[in-house]
């Protein structure tokens, strides 16, 4: 899983790109334009992109982008 | 009076009866007398609903996957009259309109609309749905009241609830009637198994927002009956809404 491509992906989530610059340390509920929808299209993002089912458990556990990054990494190789 | 909730020597087919709602009707349909024709993807589930039902010989089953159009001509060919038609087969996914996908798109509409729009439309041309029958059609509050992620499920179910008055207004010549029901959440496998990417915190969270809380689908199948029933035998073009008071808000 190539780190750039996810973060353009991440990034497309919102409804407007974010004004800060997105890392790989940045805190997600700390970007400016979260929401609960998005929270929802970063689940839709896991499915469509890389094909993998994440729910809001999952994500309530999770800081920052770079954990997102981990996980969904982590359930692509599980399957 | 109480007799004409009864559906004794009423046929009855009832789809997606392998779970939820489906298998609630069609239990609830044999309780009351009617022989039902269970159709659904999985044929153990369907003999799982088929072994709770009352009056086990006078239903039959047909495991049919209805987007294979063979499977649902064979249907067709097979199944025999009926006096009432039950649509509950369906699928929800939760999409932010921006995730939309195409083919996700096209299976909802296939599945939540095309299908029981061409079931009904293919049972009338062979006719197969007796006068004075009823036909019903398990809809969703959410055609109605939005909620982030469900475009393509509401929409469907928009769809099919307008489908609703059209074949009510056609179907009045035969006093074919047809109706729409249309539940709140009910308490089902659908939600449960978290094909939804919703946390069971997030479906309690919910459940506060009905003044009667969630529903369970013998909450549903008892308005089939009505339906069903010749108590209801003026009610035509409806659309029932059942949420537990949630649209009351």
């Amino acid at each position: 899983m190539e780190e750039n491509k996810f973060l353009r992906n991440f990034i497309e989530v919102f409804d407007e790109v974010p004004t800060e610059a997105i890392t790989m340390n940045t805190v997600l509920r700390a970007i400016e334009g979260w929401s609960s929808l998005v929270g929802l299209s970063i689940i839709a993002m896991a499915d469509q992109e890389y094909g993998v089912e994440i729910d809001d458990v999952d994500l309530r556990g999770i800081k920052t982008v770079g954990e997102l990054f981990d996980l969904i990494q982590k359930k692509t190789n599980v399957k | 009076m109480l007799n004409d909730f009864l559906l004794e020597g009423k046929s009855v087919l009832v789809t997606g009866a392998s779970s939820g709602i489906g298998r609630e009707t069609a239990i609830r349909l044999a309780e009351q007398g009617a022989s039902v024709m269970l159709t659904g993807r999985n044929r153990d589930a369907l003999n799982e609903t088929l072994s709770l039902m009352k009056n086990k010989d006078t239903h039959s089953l047909f495991a049919a996957d209805m987007e294979d159009p063979s499977a649902f001509a064979s249907l067709i060919e097979n199944i025999g009259c009926c006096d009432g038609a039950v649509h509950c087969a369906g699928i929800y996914k939760s999409q932010p309109c921006r995730y939309i996908s195409e083919s996700q798109l096209h299976q909802i509409m296939h599945l939540n609309f095309e299908i029981p729009v061409l079931l009904t439309k293919t049972l009338l041309k062979k006719r197969k749905i007796n006068k004075n029958g009823s036909v019903i059609f398990i809809s969703s509050i959410l055609a109605y009241y939005v909620s982030e992620g469900s475009l393509a499920y509401g929409a469907s179910k928009s769809a099919l609830n307008a489908a609703v008055r059209f074949f009510a207004l056609e179907l009045s010549g035969l006093k074919i009637r047809v109706n729409a029901i249309s539940p709140g959440v009910v308490k089902t496998n659908f939600i449960r198994k978290n094909n939804t990417g919703i946390s069971q915190e997030r479906i309690d969270e919910d459940e506060k927002m009905y003044p009667l809380g969630y529903g369970t689908p013998e909450d549903v199948a008892n308005a089939v009956v009505f339906f069903l029933s010749d108590a209801s035998k003026w009610i035509t073009g409806s659309n029932l809404i059942i949420d537990g008071g949630f649209s009351l808000r």
